[in-house]
């Protein structure tokens, strides 16, 4: 896939999301949409990549955590401007629920896991970040999904994540179960192995691979 | 602590340090500030008095009653640049002919509020998302029902045409055997088959219209002509009803393109509707005029009248009193359906009533079309 984002759009989201200019950055967005910008492309190359990136300014102390808060919910009110196109297309008979564990509130990343499934035609419903145990659960049983997949960005949260799979295992012991976030990068995917049917995909290529495994 | 380390402190304490800092004199005059409290208020309050700052003073008019010794946090509100309050925890330090005021946030809380919006922003994102979602299934759903809709009005059409066509061969065949009881409920039959066809069209019409598919079969006629055909094919209705219903014309004859049987169905509607809520006695006056670029009919009655609140929603598909407002044998969609057609004409409907006196519904359309 060839990127439609130019060095210059990206330097000049990241300047507007720095600046907390909302207005520019949509802006900015409607245009990449109106161009027929894939989904993937935009979420990958602009938002990820500009949230990675403000990641590192804060971590080298450049930014203040009260910039970082503006950019992270501009970037989180931009994935509304995809919303109309993406849900409107036909689905398919499958589902999957989407949610971060307790305690964890990077919500960014989980929000457009569920979108990438309903990119490929399945219904994606998303519970959002911290989400209690009890809520998911429930949810799960009312929806009845094909796949349920968890999000974890923060290493310390690990054992959260261990304590939800054990459960829902035990309450759905059918269900496919699908990791994933940045938390992974620390350690833990034991838990595919330690548990049966539990996966872990790193990107949006692995995830999409799983998608298409799951519908044949 | 050295004695220049307390130097440095109460410099930094006054220049750079996250506190409100107020030096006053004994009435009330504000004689000096720090950088974080011009940048709080938004301006330099040098010479304002106390009062125009904390909005719990606003009302005391002698600043002696304010200025006496704080020395325990006590919570007051200050104005802000944003317009909005803030609560700071305040001690008054009194320094003889001077007032020193210090304010100060409680941590805390600011972190609190800084968790709180966080996770009220994930959740609205959250619910936004769901919001979408469930709007298009539900888009989804309501395109599925009126396809339902369509085509149970389609399936029904044919088999309903069949029973109008064999009773009226029957009636005819059999008219010499039947006894007027008989005949009596073969009319309520036919009446009541009829009243089931015209509502399956105006079914087929309605889902035409969702699905957009109104198309207009365009071709000439004079308009005074179709008029006088339709008025008198209501004259009878109208006459057993015990009302007066006439027409009036133009000299010029005017002739216009449109898909006359739409427009038929467009006065069917408005004059059955003004024979049904007129009362015995009541006239209707049918009335063409045109200017250079339109021309309008009007149906006036002299009937029960529409009320303002009920008169926005007439033309809705969807209007609840939908019902109460149309002919009662009928689907109650006409009104709906007449909007649509004249629209689709590039013209207007409308209506002007008042309750007991009347209404007047009226359709214009361009003539150069
Ligand atoms: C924004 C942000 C925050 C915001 C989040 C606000 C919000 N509403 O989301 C706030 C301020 C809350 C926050 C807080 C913290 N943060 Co923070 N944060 C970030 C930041 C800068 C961006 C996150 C982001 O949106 N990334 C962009 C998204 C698109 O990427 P992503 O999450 O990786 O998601 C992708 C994949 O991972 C994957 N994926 C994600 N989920 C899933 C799920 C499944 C099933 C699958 C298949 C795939 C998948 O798909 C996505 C698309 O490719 C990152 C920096 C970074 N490198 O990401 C730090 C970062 C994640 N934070 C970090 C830390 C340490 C924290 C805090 C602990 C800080 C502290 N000391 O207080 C707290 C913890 C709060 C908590 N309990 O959750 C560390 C995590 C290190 C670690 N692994 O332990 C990071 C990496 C920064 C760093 N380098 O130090 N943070």
């Amino acid at each position: 896939m060839v990127s439609k984002i130019s060095e210059e759009i990206f330097t000049s989201f990241q300047k507007d999301l720095l600046a907390g200019d909302r207005r520019q950055c949509s802006m900015l967005v409607e245009k990449l949409l109106s161009g027929k910008i894939d989904v993937r492309d935009l979420y990958l190359n602009l938002f990820q990549r500009a949230m990675y990136n403000i990641g590192r300014l804060w971590e080298y102390n450049k930014i203040s955590v009260a910039v970082e808060h503006l950019a992270t919910s501009i970037t989180l009110q931009m994935l509304n401007l995809v919303y109309p196109v993406l849900f409107s297309a036909e689905k398919k008979n499958k589902s999957a629920v989407i949610a971060c564990v307790a305690n964890e509130y990077h919500q960014l990343g989980s929000q457009m896991v569920s979108d990438i499934f309903e990119l490929n035609g399945w219904n994606g419903y998303y519970l959002g970040s911290n989400t209690p145990l009890d809520d998911l659960l429930k949810y799960v049983d009312t929806k009845k999904p094909d796949i349920l997949g968890l999000s974890i960005a923060i290493y310390f949260n690990m054992q959260n994540l261990w304590k939800t799979v054990e459960v829902v295992r035990r309450e759905f012991p059918g269900l496919f179960i699908l990791v994933g976030g940045q938390a992974f990068l620390w350690g833990g995917r034991e838990i595919t192995t330690e548990f049966s049917d539990v996966h872990y995909a790193a990107g949006f290529e692995d995830l999409e691979n799983l998608i298409r495994q799951q519908e044949n | 602590m050295p004695v220049d380390m307390l130097d440095i402190l109460r410099k930094y304490v006054f220049t750079e340090a996250s506190l409100f800092l107020l030096i006053c004199s004994s009435n009330g005059r504000i004689t000096d500030s720090n950088p974080y409290t011009k940048q709080l208020l938004g301006f330099d309050p040098l010479n304002y008095k106390i009062n125009d700052l904390f909005l719990d003073f606003t009302h005391v008019v002698e600043p002696r009653k304010i200025f006496k010794e704080i020395p325990e946090d006590k919570l007051f509100n200050i104005k802000t640049f944003t317009g909005l309050p803030q609560s700071l925890y305040f001690r008054f330090f009194d320094l003889g002919s001077l007032f020193l005021i210090v304010g100060r946030s409680d941590p805390r809380e600011q972190e609190n509020m800084r968790k709180e919006i966080i996770e009220l922003n994930n959740n609205l994102n959250s619910l936004t998302r769901q919001l979408h979602k469930q709007n298009s299934e539900l888009a989804k759903l309501n395109k599925l029902k009126d396809q339902f809709l369509s085509m149970a009005a389609h399936d029904l059409r044919n088999p309903s045409g069949v029973i109008l066509n064999i009773a009226e061969i029957l009636k005819e065949n059999l008219s010499a055997q039947l006894t007027e009881e008989d005949a009596y409920l073969w009319d309520r039959m036919q009446k009541n088959a009829l009243f089931m066809s015209q509502i399956i069209n105006d079914f087929l019409d309605v889902s035409l219209i969702q699905a957009g598919q109104l198309s207009l079969r365009y071709s000439s006629c004079s308009i005074a002509d179709l008029l006088r055909d339709n008025v008198r094919q209501h004259q009878i209705m109208a006459e057993t009803s015990g009302l007066k219903l006439s027409l009036e014309l133009p000299p010029e004859n005017i002739i216009i393109s449109c898909d006359i049987s739409k427009i038929e169905q467009v006065l069917n509607n408005l004059l059955g509707n003004a024979i049904e809520h007129t009362e015995k006695g009541g006239d209707i006056l049918v009335k063409l005029t045109a200017d250079a670029e339109h021309l309008t009919i009007t149906v006036r009655d002299t009937g029960m009248g529409i009320s303002p609140d009920k008169i926005k929603e007439i033309f809705d598909f969807y209007s609840k009193d939908r019902k109460k407002l149309s002919v009662k044998k009928s689907s109650g969609l006409g009104l709906a359906i007449s909007q649509k057609i004249i629209a689709a004409h590039q013209g207007k409907i409308w209506v002007e009533s008042v309750v007991d006196k009347g209404s007047t519904f009226s359709f214009s359309i361009p003539l150069n079309k």
